[in-house]
């Protein structure tokens, strides 16, 4: 998972510490538990009217 | 005298400097006498302004004397955090990145301040970029709590908490992204508002995540919030996200009547692992509210179960944004908490972030039906007091838990909603104040304001205050 999260991060030209590698794996671990109290079902195709703005700001 | 009037409020003050019974230089030369004596240790500021905060009191005198008197601010010592631009004066925003970064424009809230005539005294020191909550600066130095210089103030906007809970600044204003406003002033023992997402501008104040921060100010009293809440609202179509709604003569319509008023408490989420002093504080509050004539009704919000989820995705792929560049070319520059911040925010996808936004509306909604039979919902403001200055971790009623993952768990689904909250002291446990929240609906500022003003006519806090004296 660590080799996963610096690759993710390497390829994205981030030059990430070894001493934060364990960190993030371990907040990842958080995040997935976070994650978790997501209720996908009732959320699939709930709207929420994501636009842009035609004509930009102001319009 | 002299430094009794730095002890003082917006509201006891302002009437002394209109009627010319006290001068803005004497007021000024009070506060620099404080922020002289006593920052060398708290370290709430990044710059002191000392010959300038002078020369604008001087000016404020003469104006003053020749019957120019602009109102309430006028000569009131201010400093702000030092993320909202002065055109001409260096914005660090907390950071080595920007330490020499000068704007050539003031931020909106700048030009308010300054049009009312307040004396600024310096930039208040932050979390590095606004990312963190406790104020421990890698750059410029830890701000220290002055109530016990040991414990972190609470952040992001730590510098204003401690400045004005120490008498170095009448008033300020800071920035709340997941609750930047309200950790500082429960962990200081002061008022803190974070109004509806879109009252007060955020035309020049640097981001962290758009769609979730918000302008505030920190004061001593619910009056003064209330007073700088109706000179700084207004629509500026400099901000994407401002909204054109009327504000309010808040601090004229302040009211204690609390009869009739119902008070939701949702106890599955707001009380659910809160350390025993904080809880039993926030209890006695309530309780005390309830002797006032309010009513307490048990709510439900169902999306709050996913609020950590959506705040944690939202902000970390907004500030992730932000950054993006400076992470890639200068990550060194960044201090270690936010750099691990700002690499955690470029893991979450875009699906993460989308379905955070879907929870937010939610959540929206879900609370928009709850105001339809409550007036304000209250909650502490932190599950906990504040930890020893360098802790990652909390202790909740013995357990050990991440700093990080506890601190915006109650005042971040204020941020995912936009809806104003404010934060108040509500007592003293172990010479630590504590803070009370206290949300409501949107664009309803008053409902907030009569109820902390309430709370505040209780004297909970007995007038107990940081007694720097003793500890340095």
């Amino acid at each position: 998972m660590a080799q996963n999260i610096v690759q993710i991060l390497q390829d994205k030209g981030i030059d990430v510490p070894e001493h934060h590698e364990e960190m993030l794996v371990n907040q990842w671990a958080v995040f997935e538990k976070m994650r978790a109290t997501v209720d996908q079902e009732s959320l699939a195709d709930y709207d929420i009217g994501l636009t842009h703005v035609p004509g930009g700001d102001g319009k | 005298m002299t430094q009794d009037l730095a002890k003082q409020s917006i509201g006891e003050l302002a009437p002394l400097l209109q009627n010319k019974d006290i001068s803005p230089v004497e007021l000024t030369a009070a506060v620099l006498k404080n922020v002289d004596k006593y920052d060398s240790q708290v370290n709430s500021y990044i710059e002191i302004q000392a010959e300038g905060a002078r020369q604008a009191a001087k000016a404020a005198e003469l104006e003053i004397a020749s019957g120019n008197y602009r109102g309430a601010l006028h000569g009131i010592p201010m400093a702000l955090k030092d993320i909202m631009y002065f055109k001409g004066e260096t914005a660090t925003m907390g950071s080595g990145i920007h330490r020499d970064f000068v704007p050539d424009y003031d931020a909106a809230v700048v030009s308010k301040l300054k049009n009312a005539g307040v004396v600024f005294t310096g930039k208040l020191n932050m979390h590095e970029y606004a990312w963190g909550a406790t104020t421990t600066n890698p750059h410029f130095g830890a701000c220290r709590n002055p109530w016990d210089l040991n414990k972190i103030p609470g952040g992001s906007s730590g510098g204003s908490g401690a400045a004005v809970a120490a008498d170095m600044a009448i008033a300020s204003l800071g920035t709340d992204t997941g609750g930047s406003i309200r950790i500082p002033a429960a962990s200081c023992g002061i008022i803190g508002l974070k109004p509806t997402h879109g009252r007060i501008s955020k035309y020049g104040c640097f981001p962290l995540a758009w769609s979730l921060d918000h302008i505030g100010p920190l004061t001593k009293t619910v009056h003064d919030a209330a007073l700088l809440l109706e000179t700084l609202s207004g629509y500026d179509p400099r901000d994407p996200t401002s909204i054109d709604k009327p504000a309010q003569y808040y601090s004229g319509g302040l009211s204690e009547d609390l009869k009739g008023k119902v008070i939701g408490i949702d106890e599955d989420y707001f009380f659910r692992n809160v350390d025993k002093r904080v809880d039993e504080a926030v209890r006695q509050a309530i309780s005390e509210l309830e002797k006032l004539g309010a009513r307490i009704e048990p709510i439900k919000i169902p999306s709050l179960a996913q609020a950590e989820f959506a705040e944690l995705v939202t902000i970390t792929s907004e500030a992730s944004t932000v950054h993006h560049q400076n992470l890639i070319k200068h990550p060194e520059m960044f201090g270690e908490d936010t750099r691990f911040l700002l690499e955690f925010g470029e893991l979450v996808t875009a699906v993460d972030y989308l379905q955070a936004q879907q929870i937010r509306r939610k959540l929206s909604n879900e609370f928009a039906q709850t105001f339809e039979h409550v007036d304000v919902i209250i909650s502490p403001t932190l599950p906990f007091l504040p930890p020893l200055i360098g802790d990652n971790t909390v202790d909740i009623n013995g357990q050990t838990l991440s700093f990080l993952d506890e601190v915006i768990r109650f005042t971040g689904p204020g941020n995912l909603t936009g809806l104003p909250a404010l934060s108040i002291p509500c007592g003293v446990r172990d010479g630590l104040p504590i803070g009370l929240q206290i949300m409501g609906p949107a664009f309803e500022e008053e409902k907030v304001l009569n109820v902390a003003y309430a709370l505040e006519k209780l004297q909970l806090m007995k007038g107990q205050k940081p007694d720097l004296l003793s500890v340095l």
